[in-house]
């Protein structure tokens, strides 16, 4: 196990998280080793953690910070108006304002534009040139907003930022009362269900099938087929979170993470990876039915199609169906029928093998998140979402219970798990 | 003797409701939604803030069970479980103190999961066939621990099917009075 270097550790032998040695911080760069471009984020959020909480902005101080990157970036007159928050996000903070421009040849042009910052830590410590990559290579692929700018470093924002076009659309019906609270486990209905639920599919598969060869997507780690390096960088980055971020031991982690490491998949096929595709994190008409947005993008990687599967079948994020007995995936298909139609579209196989290790891995990656990364953020008043993020730590529990019970089957079960067969 | 912080919840909750959330901008999403989530939090601390030393108090039994399921797939000389056998020692002894610190039985809770994690991943490398029996165990009775935490979280509305947990009532049942 993790052998802390002493600077890191208090006087009552207890790593200090809330205030990290540069050797604590270097112990984990080490010993989980990641992405580049996530290593970086990680680094970051860590070497600033002990540098107090974060100071909510005024929309007049974000106009200010926009107004004085534009001044740098066009080269002709401009207009930002109409600021207002936008919410629905429990990670960035989000304003809308409308741009305006006389563009020498062009003339006038307006547009409504989001600015998408990250407070001083978030729920998941990730990169805004990354978003902005990945947004930028599926403009032409599924429906995603227009990439506009990216403040990697905050430069121009007191913290890092990027600036896309508004898309239109709701998240979750307004005229079906039967929601959780939450946010999470969004009922469409079932009218809505099949059309949206075949879309849902539909962008899935573009995703997962898109040829990212070409594209340049330099913040991205391109992981070797054939190898167990994908799914190493995944387990590493949910490890490293929980060691920095952790209040507490749960055994169950413990059991599960030496599991994954014992059982990692190699890759078979390289795709981009959302990495939080579920309802919640698309917008629709309402009227026509239609997906307008893919959004929040901010854990896509290059890697396993099992991962966003796997992902998306948590109980926390879907509900059952109104006979009680099937829990519908992301409130569309029951998982066999998920898979069916996944596997129909995509013409990718899936390998309930590796589905399994992925769930296992995704309840993992959730729960470390809630209860781990989300405690740490509130704990030092770090996001603009304090209150809200303090909520989702009861989310945590549902997703042990998931993955305890995927651990059961497997745990002291002799069977090779990737030996398992092809869904047919 | 009426409870002073009752009042002070139900006066809080009223004021947001009736008098501040009208008042925020409705063109403000972030304050809108904070709003309605203090609120919240506000009525469930104030349904259950009767009930927090009762979750402390089965939680940390439920654990100390954990404890003693662990430590019986070892010899009872080995000193490996040295230490998780003196935390259980002490834990059991404070549960049957009344008028103990709620804070004093979270802080057993959290050395005895300690002190489980660390014979987890002891034999996960030295002895891997003890490693299976104990994640097997612990599988076993973290199945009730979370069950127990679910239910005290129910009202916050992350269960998909939340008529299939127990009630608070019926975790406290063999609560003794504390």
């Amino acid at each position: 196990m993790t052998s802390f270097l002493p600077s890191s550790v208090t006087s009552d032998g207890v790593v200090d998280r809330d205030k990290p040695s540069p050797d604590f911080i270097e112990v984990m760069r080490s010993q989980y080793p990641t992405e580049k471009e996530i290593d970086w984020a990680f680094t970051r959020r860590m070497h600033r953690r002990a540098n107090g909480p974060f100071k909510m902005q005024s929309i007049d101080d974000l106009v200010g910070y926009i107004n004085a990157m534009l001044k740098s970036k066009l080269r002709y007159a401009y207009e930002v108006s109409n600021a207002s928050w936008l919410g629905g996000g429990g990670s960035k903070l989000q304003m809308k304002f409308t741009l305006a421009t006389e563009q020498p040849l062009k003339g006038h042009f307006q547009r409504d534009l989001v600015l998408r910052m990250e407070p001083a830590e978030s729920l998941n410590p990730s990169s805004r040139l990354r978003e902005g990559e990945i947004i930028d290579a599926l403009a032409k692929v599924i429906p995603v907003p227009e990439m506009y700018w990216v403040d990697r470093d905050g430069e121009w924002f007191p913290e890092p930022a990027l600036i896309y076009s508004f898309s239109s659309g709701i998240a979750k019906p307004t005229n079906f009362s039967n929601q959780r609270v939450t946010g999470l486990g969004i009922n469409f209905g079932p009218k809505a269900r099949r059309t949206l639920g075949s879309q849902f599919i539909e962008c899935l598969a573009k995703v997962h099938n898109f040829d990212h060869s070409r594209c340049d997507l330099t913040s991205f780690d391109r992981p070797n087929l054939r190898s167990t390096e994908s799914a190493m960088w995944q387990l590493n980055r949910a490890l490293r979170g929980w060691e920095e971020d952790r209040a507490h031991d749960i055994p169950l982690l413990d059991i599960a993470r030496i599991w994954l490491t014992r059982h990692l998949p190699e890759l078979d096929h390289a795709s981009l990876i959302h990495g939080d595709y579920r309802s919640g994190n698309f917008l629709f008409d309402p009227g026509t039915e239609k997906i307008t947005a893919i959004l929040d993008w901010e854990r896509c990687t290059i890697g396993d199609r099992h991962r966003d599967l796997a992902w998306a079948t948590s109980e926390a994020i879907g509900h059952y169906d109104e006979s009680g007995n099937d829990l519908l995936i992301c409130g569309f298909f029951p998982l066999e029928e998920f898979i069916d139609e996944y596997e129909r579209v995509s013409s990718l196989k899936v390998d309930l093998g590796k589905l399994h290790f992925y769930t296992i891995l995704s309840r993992f990656q959730q729960a470390v998140t809630v209860l781990g990364t989300s405690y740490r953020v509130v704990r030092l008043k770090k996001s603009h979402q304090d209150i809200l993020l303090s909520r989702i730590e009861a989310a945590a529990y549902v997703l042990l219970e998931e993955l305890r019970l995927a651990l059961a089957g497997v745990v002291s079960s002799k069977k090779p798990i990737l030996q398992g067969a092809h869904h047919a | 003797m009426p409870d002073p912080s009752e009042n002070g919840f139900s006066a809080a909750i009223k004021a947001l409701n009736e008098v501040v959330a009208p008042a925020v901008d409705r063109s403000n999403p972030l304050a809108v939604e904070q709003l309605r989530l203090v609120s919240m939090f506000l009525e469930f601390y104030l349904s259950q803030r009767d009930l927090s030393r009762k979750l402390d108090w089965t939680e940390l039994n439920l654990n100390v069970e954990l404890g003693h399921a662990v430590c019986a797939c070892f010899h009872s000389t080995d000193p490996m479980i040295k230490n998780l056998n003196r935390m259980l020692l002490l834990a059991s002894r404070d549960l049957k103190i009344t008028g103990s610190p709620a804070s004093k039985w979270r802080d057993h809770t959290s050395n005895i999961l300690g002190s489980v994690s660390q014979l987890l991943r002891s034999c996960a490398y030295q002895n891997f066939e003890l490693f299976e029996t104990l994640s097997s165990k612990v599988l076993e009775k973290s199945g009730e621990i979370l069950a127990l935490k679910r239910s005290w979280f129910l009202p916050l509305g992350f269960e998909a099917k939340p008529d299939a947990l127990p009630s608070l009532n019926q975790w406290f049942e063999r609560c003794p009075d504390i």
